[in-house]
């Protein structure tokens, strides 16, 4: 009887792994031909079978040409800049927000909040019509801050983690520098701004993968070459034919490997989120 | 956008200086330093009081810029389009000229009544369709997750990966995957002596399944995370409790698992069905719709007709009615689980 129960639960444990193999398996297997594919040169391409591996992984002429007829140089330090404006606007405005909710009564605070809940139920994408000429109406389109105002909004994940470390700081803290004589200002700045460090972490990282991933805002906002972000760079190899697939194979590397190490080296503050 | 099953996008925001001037305030910090500067008035305020008075206090904060500022940037940015938004619907206004005519219903009646627009709807069957299958998968291996097993948070690891990859990127790696002749998938499907031949974007029966299964690929993983949070955090002593009284792994999947996870599941089948309704960047960065307008969702329509045809009355009011749909199915999900629950 024990020993049957025992098989029965190795079966099941086997059964297990054979599943998680197969989602991995499912997982990786698109990667794996970018991959070996960007390292091709382009006989090599047409003449070995797809899944095969590249005869050298330190070609790297796809890269540079990848690279160069993107402008992925251009197309990064454009993401970068929004990026860096969006972060610091956004965390501070978040953060001081979520400073007086979570601190203080006051009238309509829980109108407020609940504003803020119902909000992510209206699909972003619904309200662009009337955003796109608002943004065109203060000549913001064709601008890098243009995505800027848009991404600043803090959105409920934001407030919710905010709002949940600001709960665990002691409130003796925040009267005890009161006594002191420190302005409300002061004590977010000295006290409650770097105690939340850890989840000011886990947003900025969310709101980095989050904007560099985003493809429809800068296609719409910012549609001029001089102003192409990462996302966008690679819609110019749209309508390639498929003869190109080892240079479009490493564009893509090139585009997802940033935030794959970001994801690996700092997946702690992610799954903190 | 697909993406907002993510959880992680942002909500749309607008600056409208209009409504600002109604609301009193003429400027708005546009830099860091400015912010810094109206903090700084807050500071020589001086404001300086223990707790007792704090409520009292605080309400005089709430009419001060900084304080005042977070909100008034939500309704002036995510509200007023969504009111702008009804009124343009009832107009027929072209985006350009500076008077909008007042056509009543008439763009709703256009919405409803033709196949080309409404019947869009049809294509973003599939992505519920699969969206479900998603969650059962997403369910299942969160279970497997939350159990002893070695290697658990390695597997987590990878099966998360795809949601933090670059969508474009994602489109055309699966454009590579779903080619028909130099396509990855059909070469696999040869190996193994299958039909290699298929045309995965091709096909205007399944072109929209096959869309729809990227969206699988990239998602499953964030909602198995959302689950496996949920799963954390009921008791194990329950489970303890139920073996002893002999409760099998299925009894207790059904019994305490499921109820215990019962909002997180009405939450990502919530994010699941307006995902569903809101598709957007997959197919149009691999398919632009095709083959033949077999895979154009709803959302695409809507952004053709304002940005192409420059009807912004009509997008609008095709907006609207996502809008109201979004707000049904989470009206009617609720009706349905409170009274599933009891």
């Amino acid at each position: 009887m024990v020993t049957q129960k025992n098989g029965a639960h190795a079966a099941i444990q086997t059964l297990k792994y054979i599943s998680l193999l197969l989602a991995v398996l499912v997982i990786l297997f698109p990667p794996y031909i970018i991959v070996v594919n960007s390292f091709k040169t382009k006989e090599e391409f047409l003449n070995n079978p797809t899944l095969s591996l590249p005869d050298n992984f330190l070609n790297f002429s796809n890269f540079m040409n990848a690279f160069k007829q993107a402008d992925m140089g251009l197309a990064f330090g454009n993401t970068l800049i929004i990026i860096a404006l969006t972060l610091i606007l956004n965390i501070f405005l978040g953060s001081a927000f979520c400073y007086a909710v979570g601190r203080f009564d006051f009238r309509g605070k829980g109108l407020i909040v609940g504003l803020f809940l119902f909000a992510t139920i209206i699909p972003q994408i619904t309200t662009q019509v009337v955003n796109f000429k608002t943004i065109q109406g203060i000549g913001l389109t064709n601008n890098l801050l243009g995505p800027v105002l848009l991404y600043i909004g803090a959105d409920i994940m934001q407030i919710y983690i905010y709002l949940q470390f600001i709960r665990n700081i002691p409130n003796e803290l925040d009267e005890s520098a009161m006594l002191e004589g420190a302005s409300l200002f002061r004590i977010y700045r000295s006290i409650i701004f770097p105690l939340l460090a850890p989840a000011t972490a886990t947003i900025v990282i969310l709101k980095t993968i989050a904007i560099y991933n985003d493809m429809f805002t800068p296609y719409l906002y910012l549609p001029r070459q001089e102003h192409v972000v990462v996302s966008t760079s690679l819609m110019r190899f749209f309508g390639v034919n498929s003869g190109d697939w080892q240079m479009v194979s490493s564009a893509i590397m090139i585009i997802m490997i940033p935030t794959a190490i970001l994801y690996l080296f700092l997946q702690r503050y992610i799954f903190a989120g | 956008m697909y993406g907002i099953s993510s959880g992680a996008s942002t909500v749309g925001i607008v600056y409208n200086k209009k409504a600002f001037e109604k609301a009193g305030i003429t400027e708005m910090p546009k830099t860091y330093d400015e912010f810094l500067a109206i903090c700084e008035k807050l500071k020589s305020a001086g404001i300086v009081h223990a707790q007792p008075s704090f409520v009292s206090q605080a309400e005089d904060h709430y009419h001060d810029p900084v304080y005042g500022r977070a909100p008034l940037l939500l309704l002036t940015f995510a509200y007023y389009p969504a009111v702008e938004l009804i009124r343009l619907s009832f107009t027929n206004w072209d985006g350009l000229s500076p008077d909008k005519q007042w056509i009543g219903w008439e763009n709703y009646r256009e919405v409803f009544s033709n196949p080309e627009i409404f019947g869009v709807f049809k294509h973003n069957l599939a992505y519920f369709v699969v969206g479900i299958i998603q969650n059962i998968l997403a369910i299942y291996f969160a279970v497997l997750l939350n159990s002893k097993l070695r290697g658990k948070l390695f597997f987590r690891l990878l099966l998360f990966l795809p949601y933090i990859l670059n969508g474009v990127a994602v489109a055309y790696l699966f454009g590579y995957v779903f080619d028909t002749t130099q396509g990855s998938l059909n070469r696999v499907l040869g190996v193994f002596g299958l039909p290699s031949e298929t045309s995965w974007l091709g096909s205007e029966s399944f072109v929209n399944y096959t869309l729809a299964s990227i969206g699988l690929w990239r998602f499953m993983g964030f909602n198995m995370v959302v689950y496996l949070a949920a799963l954390q955090s009921i008791p194990k002593d329950i489970y303890e409790a139920a073996s002893i009284d002999g409760a099998n792994g299925w009894q207790s999947f059904i019994r305490i698992t499921l109820p215990n996870i019962y909002q997180i599941i009405e939450l990502n089948l919530f994010l699941t069905v307006t995902g569903a309704l809101e598709v957007f960047d997959i197919p149009f960065v691999l398919t632009h719709g095709g083959p033949a307008g077999a895979s154009e969702t709803f959302v695409m329509k809507i952004l053709e007709t304002a940005f192409q045809f420059n009807n912004y009355g009509l997008a609008s009011a095709m907006s609207v009615v996502l809008l109201v749909l979004v707000v049904i199915v989470l009206g009617v999900q609720r009706y349905f689980l409170n009274k599933g629950r009891g």
